[in-house]
């Protein structure tokens, strides 16, 4: 008997200590992403929001050790691939974050998932993934391409815009931004047009505007795209007579720089402004500046996003538990620099969209002056086709 | 289609057409005087913008970044000229091909390592960044500046080649290098001069494309493929060509653009109109293989 008792002791003991090392195992977390070739500049972003989050969480997710692993895609899907089984198979990675193109996402989500490998991306979402290819371990903190187009046509509804015309980059995230508006907007819908990625000269497309006389145009124009399109902008004197609308990415703290007058005045919709007034975001914003000298942009945003939302899950469970994890996750128990935050049941986000306007600082640069929100609560269109329940 | 709406675009497409004229012309006379596929030269292009951005940013006079960039750039020129080109004179046309696009890789990621992956601020003069009034048409002042400015440019390269000795050599030695150089003329400093020359061109194109597009690594890839294609319709060695090419290409990707998608609705449109000048291309090169202005070799 005190031979059996001192056994079970023992057992429950070494049970004991076996839960306590799991529980003290660091977290596999591996941050994939494109820190160079063409979409470097976003990767190296939302490295930046990476590292402060971790910063902020004294290098711990939900009080757990960390061990971080990150990957360098270099814009390409292949090597994103690539990328994705090296984590699985000689890293044993349990989550993986980042993902800030859709075309590499696309290409590494597969392997990810049959490996049972939880996945939170902090600014792709592919709608097909969104829709019918949606997955239970598949969580995106960032946006649809929908989102901030349909709050925006909403906002140009009630204004009473009358006469619009929509530009745009001619590819997939091109289309959806410039016709989420187009379709949503009740005015006089004066044409589409869609330049392609290479082109930098848009006097063309000007001229098209000024004959057409809108009272307002969207035009999406990102990454190499955006800066010519600002300063040629600027520089037709359109904005005189004409309202340029658009979304956050078109003039962000990393271009405005370059961009110098030629952003000043237009309005953007998008999910975060670096002077929203919810908790947390003035730590995060002002943390961001003294690092690196200018606001942090909506790529840091969502990364930052990301890793506190995985925080929130792993003190309720660690992904060795893949149900309670992911009902973790789901909860999304975190508080979101943008405010309010909630998935649906795609495992998208439901969020508010907000205006911003591009103006001129005390300190005499150019920063995003919040103005309002200006449509709460917004689902993408592709949830209804995803088989998940909420 | 008004009148007005006709002349503005025709306006950009000669815009355009003239600034793809300053790189092709460069293009064409290194193949013509020197037989160089160079495709640094858009490179040439992109070194421009940076000097010329980094300089302006410290002196904030443009007049010593104009003079700055082209010098550095002239000098830059010249040593990779001695040092790579020319020992490549000889060899095949894919040996210069495969040369020239090492050099663009190297010098993007140079860029990329000096001034970072964001794009560089250019300024622009008060009294350039506004618009004036031709008629009823608002035309942006520095568009007009640039043609201006790039119409000058073109008569100066003429005048180089048509009235110098200089430029009789240049010609006489597209000709027939060998000759030229029996008859007892430095071809290799000619050699230098032309490429020295051909890039201050390009640069030229850059620093006056600048202030209208992003200064970032790669800014010239796309511009170098336009200005392949002007001389390829063109004819590859032909100045005359350049400049016919560079119009024809200008009009026909600009008012492709505008009337294409309007003709055909915007899928067909838009995907023509992106074909539009590979299309001239073609066609031309059927009509005529070796360019418009180019001869059989």
């Amino acid at each position: 008997m005190r031979v059996g008792l001192t056994l079970l002791t023992g057992l429950t003991l070494s049970a004991l200590l076996t839960l306590s090392a799991q529980a003290q195992d660091p977290v596999r977390l591996g941050f994939l992403s494109s820190m160079s070739g063409t979409f470097g500049v976003l990767g190296a972003e939302q490295k930046r929001g990476l590292d402060l989050a971790l910063e902020h969480l004294g290098n711990k997710l939900g009080g757990r050790p960390l061990k971080l692993i990150e990957v360098d895609d270099k814009s390409s899907p292949v090597e994103a691939a690539d990328a994705a089984n090296k984590l699985i198979e000689r890293e044993k990675i349990q989550i993986v974050t980042g993902l800030v193109v859709s075309n590499s996402m696309l290409a590494a989500i597969d392997p990810l998932l049959k490996n049972n490998v939880f996945v939170v991306g902090a600014n792709a979402g592919p709608s097909q993934l969104a829709g019918e290819k949606c997955h239970q371990n598949l969580f995106v903190v960032a946006f649809a391409n929908e989102q901030w187009g349909t709050g925006l046509a909403d906002y140009l509804n009630r204004k009473g815009v009358k006469r619009m015309m929509f530009l745009g980059m001619d590819y997939q995230a091109g289309w959806d931004h410039a016709k989420s508006v187009a379709k949503n907007f009740k005015g006089e819908n004066l044409g589409e047009i869609y330049t392609p990625l290479t082109q930098l000269d848009f006097s063309s497309v000007l001229t098209q505007v000024r004959a057409a006389k809108p009272d307002a145009i969207y035009a999406f124009y990102v990454g190499g795209a955006a800066v010519p399109f600002m300063k040629q902008w600027k520089q037709s004197g359109l904005g005189k007579t004409v309202k340029l609308y658009s979304m956050g990415a078109i003039a962000d703290s990393m271009l405005l720089p370059a961009m110098g007058d030629a952003a000043l005045g237009i309005e953007t919709a998008y999910s975060w402004n670096p002077e929203m007034k919810t908790p947390g975001n003035e730590r995060f914003v002002d943390d961001f500046r003294k690092k690196h000298g200018r606001s942090p942009t909506q790529f840091a945003m969502f990364q930052y996003d990301a890793i506190m939302l995985l925080d929130a899950a792993v003190k309720e469970a660690g992904p060795e538990d893949p149900d309670k994890f992911r009902a973790a996750l789901k909860k999304a128990n975190f508080q979101s620099l943008r405010g309010s935050f909630k998935f649906n049941n795609n495992n998208f986000p439901i969020q508010d969209i907000i205006l911003q306007r591009v103006e001129k600082m005390p300190d005499g640069k150019f920063d995003l002056k919040f103005l309002e929100i200006i449509k709460k609560d917004v689902k993408d269109p592709h949830h209804t086709s995803c088989p998940l329940k909420g | 289609m008004s009148i007005a709406f006709l002349a503005e675009q025709s306006f950009n497409a000669l815009q355009l057409g003239l600034m793809l004229f300053l790189m092709a012309v460069g293009v064409t006379l290194a193949f013509g005087t020197m037989r160089l596929i160079n495709l640094a030269h858009g490179s040439f292009f992109m070194l421009a913008a940076y000097f010329y951005a980094w300089i302006i940013a410290q002196t904030e006079s443009g007049i010593v970044a104009w003079v700055g960039a082209l010098g550095a750039l002239a000098i830059l020129a010249i040593a990779i000229e001695r040092l790579i080109i020319r020992p490549l004179y000889l060899r095949d046309h894919l040996e210069q091909v495969l040369a020239t696009f090492g050099l663009i890789l190297v010098f993007n990621d140079l860029v990329m390592m000096i001034w970072g992956r964001d794009p560089v601020y250019v300024p622009l003069p008060d009294i350039l960044s506004g618009h004036v009034m031709l008629g009823d048409i608002a035309y942006p002042t520095y568009r007009l500046v640039i043609t201006a400015v790039a119409v000058v440019i073109g008569i100066a390269i003429w005048y180089l080649i048509a009235c110098t000795r200089t430029g009789g050599l240049i010609r006489a030695s597209a000709d027939n290098r060998a000759v030229v150089q029996a008859l007892g003329a430095n071809v290799d400093r000619l050699g230098a001069v032309v490429f020295a020359l051909v890039a201050v061109l390009a640069g030229i194109a850059g620093i006056m494309t600048a202030p209208l597009i992003a200064v970032t690594s790669g800014m010239g890839d796309s511009v170098l493929i336009q200005s392949l294609v002007v001389v390829i319709i063109g004819g590859l060695g032909s100045i005359a060509g350049a400049l016919v090419g560079a119009i024809l290409v200008a009009f026909v990707e600009v008012f492709g653009r505008t009337y294409l998608p309007m003709a055909l609705g915007n899928t067909t449109g838009f995907a023509l109109a992106n074909m539009a000048i590979y299309l001239l291309m073609a066609v031309t090169l059927v009509w005529r293989p070796f360019g418009i202005f180019g001869k059989p070799r």
